[in-house]
């Protein structure tokens, strides 16, 4: 309805009175742009009109009169109440992007403090949490880093798509052989269109080539790969990126001329992550990563919000989901499967650790699967049921040679998990038959998990969509949005719906154009359209959910040099079969960071293949076994224990590189990456399958990615404690020798590889002959238990404490000495 | 690693890949079809869905062979599948022709039973067509319990026939629920 001013009333509040006159007077765009389309009220419940704004004179006690928010859960994308703006928490950029829901390519660009994570659009009233407030050093690095802030030049439409339809990333170049040569031909993607000059040399900071050509005799595609950017990258100084003054909740409102302008801030934990309001919007519950701190913020009065409590919990607390009551609410880890409940929201929180179980449907049997990815989790509209989608490393399946996507769920009322157990020698009947053959290494056992589905890989944001008692989950690694059914046991198992969403995959490169790396999704107010913000082409989507054709806009270009913008998407990417077997590099390095894990590396037999491979998997119990081209090698092969290292801040130095040193760059290491993380069976390493150019060309654009894109964790720095200098002291000292391998210069590591008294050999591991171990990094080191190779150590405490003189000499310390050291470790 | 002596060593097993996935793309969609009488069955009403309020709470000893025939067909309530279940007491079957097989992957296995008839890989000289084959599952529809079960199709290599992914079926019935949901997902069809 329209009233005599022409503003659209959508609900109790008028949203773009003040908004559109702003527009007029003044040059900016409010809310998502000043179109003048006709204002007429959508199917969905949008409006046509650009300059959705509330009333900047509400406050927050006439709650009678606000329209109710899409969501109080917060993500990287959300829609104001009256369903007209879409705002988007883009980190990269530090920015929000305020676009009209009809995706028109005008848009506002709010700067920010510092990178956003997640916002909730109330009435009038944005929440945003903020990952680190930069000190002076960092914010200028961060500039350099990020570029100029975008001011919409760059904002353009995109074609719409057809979600039903796979761009296949996986298109293979010309003569490979493999597939069908007679298939015409796709249309050429502008990265193929582009001139081929000759690629510019790469940066001077980056390693030289290997030493050994592991590819060099491999078939090279016919097709050139496409024009390097030809920009150097400047490697970052973790060390400067890293300062912060701490984490930030900002509240903003739509000042005069319908712009959001901050008027609200509070200090919190750095790293602020994760976001969620209680019901009646009194209270914000905050997560912060890296500092593994929960934050209840009194936000009843957004422009003096307040700290209520505070607390220390399990490594990377990120997403929060808080009941309908608003007494309770459950936060989502990233690393690990127990969940953090807090009870007594409302009043004076307490904490405590919710054990779930991962994948109780996929085994094996007797072990507790490590879980990782659960950047989200959401509930039931009944509030009785808990969905968590996340990573179970080790969960068995057809190929699951990493473990299985899964969606975890738990009866909220009694916290017990809802999957059923695998169950083993359970009842299975076969066809009896001479004429069956065994399947081959990938294919299907009797009596095995089913597969985990490629379309839902490296979950990163869920929303439950009660119309179709489904949930939607943005996929970062296949750049899609898959639906799954929320009423059965396991719903990872249940794709009922693919949206695919990535679009122009550089056929060399196999990095999208646009449509990478979903990170956030909203629902429209029925349920029919959702708005997805992909984060490594910064593209909005907006997928009818009924005929899957998508309208889209690409926000604002990378302010990256092109080759490391396109190593960020490469990153995530899990379809392109040269980087490993359908996990990408942030399946187990979320945010450059580790999953916690320690891995199995052993020689495991390809399929066919004359003599073994290194190769990774989450368990034993992922190694093939039996099969019409399987190698007895497989059924006891030797694995070694392998803890998942932090890459962010941690890559610049030229080398070595590898546990034991034997990179000698790391050209080299992603060279052996690419061997490693894939599965010992099916496809072959991407030296075969795609040719030495293909493969280098990929380790040039993910190097630039990794040295000068890729953000340490915010540390907020402090002056040195006494404990804190009495470490310090320690650990220079002659007694100890730490600092004798783990030199200040180079990160706390001298690069070499040191004969080291073997550890006890863990259950479910082998001996390893090899035990000269590379001086690993010490830099953020607090933050990426468990330590050692073989990850025997959860705590630094435990590390000093059980290292005896394995390492230098610890055994001599005292107990507050050694607490001592370890407090110095903490500041590294 | 030697990539030139690996690389030699696969080539075969690849193309054999290739060409194992192209047969499994054909055949997948011509010899195991649904069945013809599927779409005449399509057009008559659903049958009707699990309701909670008409299954036994009290336990019953599992059907025999010859007592199913007094089951009840009922829906599969999300999803799309050839197969078939039907209710007895508290007792739920799930028929699907033309696999290879059935297994339990997770659930309680009291009471479970599964069958397979006949063999869809063997050439049916009486009939002229491929020969037929029927996997079934028998589950108890017990209120807090979830089953998951998957079924086993035929996929074609140069060698013969051998085992295909195919549908998982999920039997749900959390506390609290009404009635049970019967979900079923099947694979995309190219892979195994």
């Amino acid at each position: 309805m329209r009233d005599a001013l022409g503003t659209i009333r959508l609900g109790k509040r008028a949203w773009s009175a003040t908004a559109l006159l702003g527009c007029a007077l003044a040059m900016g765009l409010a809310w998502g742009g000043c179109s003048d389309a006709g204002h007429e009220a959508t199917s969905s419940g949008e409006s046509t009109s650009a300059g959705a704004i509330a009333n900047p004179t509400a406050t927050p006690t006439d709650a009678a009169a606000r329209q109710a928010p899409r969501t109080r859960q917060g993500s990287t994308v959300a829609l104001t109440p009256d369903s007209r703006a879409v705002l988007v928490a883009d980190e990269t950029h530090e920015a929000l992007f305020v676009a009209n829901a009809l995706l028109e390519p005008k848009i506002d660009v709010v700067p920010l403090p510092g990178p956003p994570a997640q916002i909730v659009a109330l009435d009038g009233l944005v929440f945003v949490t903020i990952r680190t407030l930069p000190t002076d050093a960092s914010r200028a690095a961060r500039d350099a880093i990020r570029g100029a802030v975008p001011d919409g030049s760059t904002t353009k439409s995109l074609e719409p798509i057809d979600t039903a339809e796979r761009d296949d990333p996986q298109e293979p170049l010309k003569n490979h052989g493999l597939y069908d040569a007679s298939k015409p031909p796709k249309a050429k993607t502008p990265a193929e269109a582009r001139p081929t000059t000759p690629p510019a040399k790469s940066s001077a900071a980056k390693p030289g080539p290997p030493s050994r050509s592991a590819s060099s005799a491999a078939p090279k595609p016919a097709a050139a790969p496409p024009q390097n950017g030809g920009t150097r990258s400047k490697p970052l100084d973790g060390q400067i990126v890293k300062e912060s003054q701490g984490g930030l909740l900002l509240a903003l409102r739509p000042d005069a001329a319908g712009h959001l302008a901050e008027v609200g801030r509070v200090v919190i934990a750095a790293d602020a992550w994760g976001l969620a309001l209680t019901p009646n919007d009194a209270r914000a519950i905050v997560t912060s990563a890296w500092t593994h701190e929960i934050t209840v913020v009194d936000v009843s009065s957004p422009e003096a919000m307040r700290v209520v409590t505070h607390a220390s919990v399990a490594r990377e607390p990120r997403g929060v989901a808080i009941t309908a009551d608003g007494k309770s609410a459950f936060v989502s880890h990233l690393v690990g499967a127990p969940l953090t409940k807090i009870t007594n929201v409302d009043g004076e929180p307490a904490f405590s650790a919710a054990p779930l179980p991962t994948a109780l449907a996929r085994g094996p049997q007797g072990i507790d699967l490590h879980a990782t990815l659960a950047y989200s989790l959401v509930l039931s509209p009944d509030d009785k049921t808990l969905f968590v989608p996340r990573h179970a490393l080790g969960a068995g399946g057809m190929d699951g040679w990493w473990g299985a996507t899964t969606v975890d769920t738990m009866d909220v009322a009694t916290g017990a998990a809802l999957q059923p157990k695998r169950v083993f020698g359970s009842p299975s009947s076969l066809v009896e038959s001479t004429m069956i053959q065994p399947a081959p290494d990938w294919g299907a056992k009797p009596a095995t998990a089913p597969s985990s589905r490629r379309e839902l890989v490296q979950p990163r944001a869920a929303v439950y969509r009660a119309s179709t008692n489904t949930i939607l989950i943005a996929s970062e690694g296949e750049d899609a949005v898959a639906e799954v059914d929320a009423l059965a046991a396991d719903p990872a198992m249940a794709v009922t719906n693919v949206f695919w969403l990535g679009r122009e995959y550089d056929k060399f490169g196999h990095y999208s154009e646009s449509g990478g790396a979903p990170s956030g999704l909203v629902l429209s107010p029925d349920e029919k359209t959702a708005y997805v913000f992909c984060s490594t082409t910064f593209d909005l989507v907006k997928i009818d959910l009924d005929t899957k054709i998508a309208a889209r806009v690409h926000l604002a270009d990378d302010g990256l040099p092109l080759d490391a913008a396109r190593g960020r998407r490469l990153f995530s990417n899990a379809s392109s079969p040269a980087l490993s077997g359908g996990l990408a590099c942030s399946g187990c390095h979320p945010d450059g960071r580790d999953d916690g894990y320690t891995w199995r590396e052993g020689d495991l037999r390809i399929s066919g293949a004359a003599e073994p491979n290194h190769r990774f998997v989450a368990l034993r119990e992922n190694v093939k076994l039996g099969s019409v081209f399987s190698s007895p090698d497989n059924l006891h092969p030797d694995l070694h224990p392998r803890q998942t290292p932090m890459l962010a801040g941690r890559v610049r130095a030229s080398g070595p590189y590898g546990w034991h040193g034997e990179n000698a760059n790391l050209l080299e290491r992603l060279h052996a990456g690419f061997e490693l993380h894939r599965e010992a069976w099916g496809s072959p390493r991407a030296g075969w399958m795609a040719g030495a150019g293909e493969e280098g060309h990929k380790i040039d654009l993910l190097i630039d990615y990794a040295q000068s894109g890729l953000m340490p964790p915010p540390v907020v720095t402090h002056p040195m404690t006494d404990q804190e200098k009495h470490g310090k002291e320690l650990f220079e000292s002659k007694n100890t020798q730490c600092a004798t391998c783990h030199t200040v210069e180079g990160g706390y590591s001298d690069r070499k590889a040191h004969e080291l008294l073997p550890l006890p050999v863990r259950p479910g591991f082998d001996k390893e002959a090899a035990q000269a171990w590379k001086t690993p990094m010490l830099w953020f080191v607090e933050g990426t238990a468990p330590y050692f190779h073989d990850g025997s150590a959860d705590s630094l405490d435990a590390l000093v404490s059980k290292n005896g003189t394995r390492m230098g000499s610890t055994q001599q310390l005292s107990a507050d000495d050694q607490s001592a050291l370890v407090a110095y470790l903490k500041t590294l | 690693m030697k990539p030139s002596r690996a690389r030699d060593a696969l080539v075969p097993t690849a193309l054999g890949l290739a060409a194992i996935v192209v047969l499994a793309q054909s055949s997948g969609g011509r010899a195991f079809a649904a069945p013809a009488s599927s779409a005449s069955v399509a057009a008559l009403p659903p049958p009707p869905a699990l309701v909670g309020a008409d299954i036994p709470k009290d336990a019953s000893p599992a059907p025999k062979a010859g007592e199913w025939k007094d089951g009840v067909p009922v829906a599969i309530t999300r999803g799309t599948t050839d197969c078939h279940a039907k209710r007895l007491r508290e007792w739920l079957r799930i028929e699907c022709p033309e696999r290879l097989g059935v297994s339990l992957i997770a659930g309680d296995p009291k009471g479970v039973q599964t069958w397979m008839s006949g063999d869809p890989t063997k050439w049916d000289e009486a009939t002229g067509r491929q020969g037929h084959g029927v996997a079934l599952i028998d589950l108890p529809l017990r209120r807090g319990q979830s089953f998951i079960a998957t079924f086993l199709r035929p996929v074609f290599l140069y060698e013969g026939a051998t085992f295909g992914e195919d549908a998982t079926f999920q039997i749900v019935w959390h506390d609290g629920w009404a009635d049970p949901v019967i979900v079923v997902t099947t694979p995309p069809r190219s892979g195994f």
